[in-house]
């Protein structure tokens, strides 16, 4: 082996294994070669400073409950954001079929008013409530 | 593993694939997280964001990338974006304060930064990646989204160059 055949064996032995056959090859060269051993000396002595300045870091034990507190947040968010939605048309449809059952009107009629008149109350009630999750979001 | 969670994915269970991802990858975006950000209570913060933004994503999940890859994309792109903000509050506050922080850090380990700091950005995060993945040349070329033949490379060219500051 030469000497840039075994520095590079040297960098790829570290955290891997190497086959007996290669070691005894790179451990032959270093008997002989000063400048190859003591390149295999500094890379090991870098190997363990480095192993010891960059230990694995560990997570505190509220990592996992707050993530999962926040993911329940947001859960509730969600489910928030639906609501109104779900309230609007909910209403709405009650309304027309009340209207339906009270009012002396053909049935026709009253359910075309009542699509109009939820369509018509959405589409300001969106742009408000889109108005005021914009004035939110800005304070924070 | 990634194959079950897909499955997971596939089924429209969230719940149970993003348990998995949290318990598969968690540990390593925390690791990638806190190579990019140098600090441990910021980098659980950003672990954290991190895994919201997965779970709001899930639904949106299309199968063309292993979840693992989608997972690090996410990771590598909200680490960055904290990066540039943590250095845009860094500027900021730059202005502000007059007086000098008192650094709590061995000697030893500032002149560790400092020799990392002075590699090229790829190798110092190969290097670092390196050892908090306790040495798993796979791990770092799937954080990094990098070939494991480059990720050795610049291992390699890494330590070449720490060695030759050590001596």
């Amino acid at each position: 082996m030469d000497c840039e055949k075994v520095e590079e064996e040297i960098l790829e032995s570290i955290g891997a294994s190497r086959s007996l056959m290669i070691q005894s090859g790179i451990n032959a060269h270093l008997g002989d070669c000063l400048a190859c051993s003591s390149f295999a000396a500094n890379q090991k002595s870098l190997d363990v400073l480095l192993s010891a300045m960059l230990t694995p870091p560990e997570m505190s034990r509220e990592f996992r409950p707050v993530l999962l507190s926040r993911i329940r947040q947001e859960k509730m968010r969600s489910w928030s954001e639906v609501v109104p939605d779900i309230v609007h048309f909910v209403s709405c449809a009650l309304a027309t079929g009340l209207c339906a059952i009270l009012l002396p009107f053909g049935l026709r009629a009253i359910f075309f008013a009542g699509i109009i008149a939820t369509l018509i109350t959405y589409v300001p009630m969106t742009i408000i409530r889109d108005s005021l999750q914009d004035i939110k979001q800005s304070d924070q | 593993m990634d194959g079950d969670v897909q499955e997971l994915l596939n089924k429209k269970r969230y719940e149970k694939a993003f348990e998995q991802l949290l318990e598969l990858y968690g540990k390593k975006v925390f690791r990638m997280a806190v190579m990019m950000l140098k600090d441990v209570g910021r980098a659980e913060e950003v672990t954290q964001d991190i895994f919201l933004k997965l779970w709001q994503a899930l639904p949106a999940y299309d199968g063309r990338a292993a979840p693992s890859t989608w997972l690090y994309t996410i990771a590598r792109n909200t680490c960055l974006s904290a990066v540039r903000a943590e250095s845009y509050r860094r500027t900021m506050s730059l202005n502000q304060v007059s007086e000098p922080t008192v650094s709590n850090l061995a000697p030893l380990k500032i002149a560790w930064e400092e020799y990392l700091s002075k590699l090229p950005e790829i190798q110092r995060e190969v290097i670092t990646l390196f050892y908090l993945e306790e040495k798993n040349i796979k791990d770092v070329a799937e954080l990094l989204d990098l070939p494991e033949g480059t990720v050795k490379s610049h291992l390699h060219r890494a330590r070449r160059a720490l060695g030759k500051m050590m001596e």
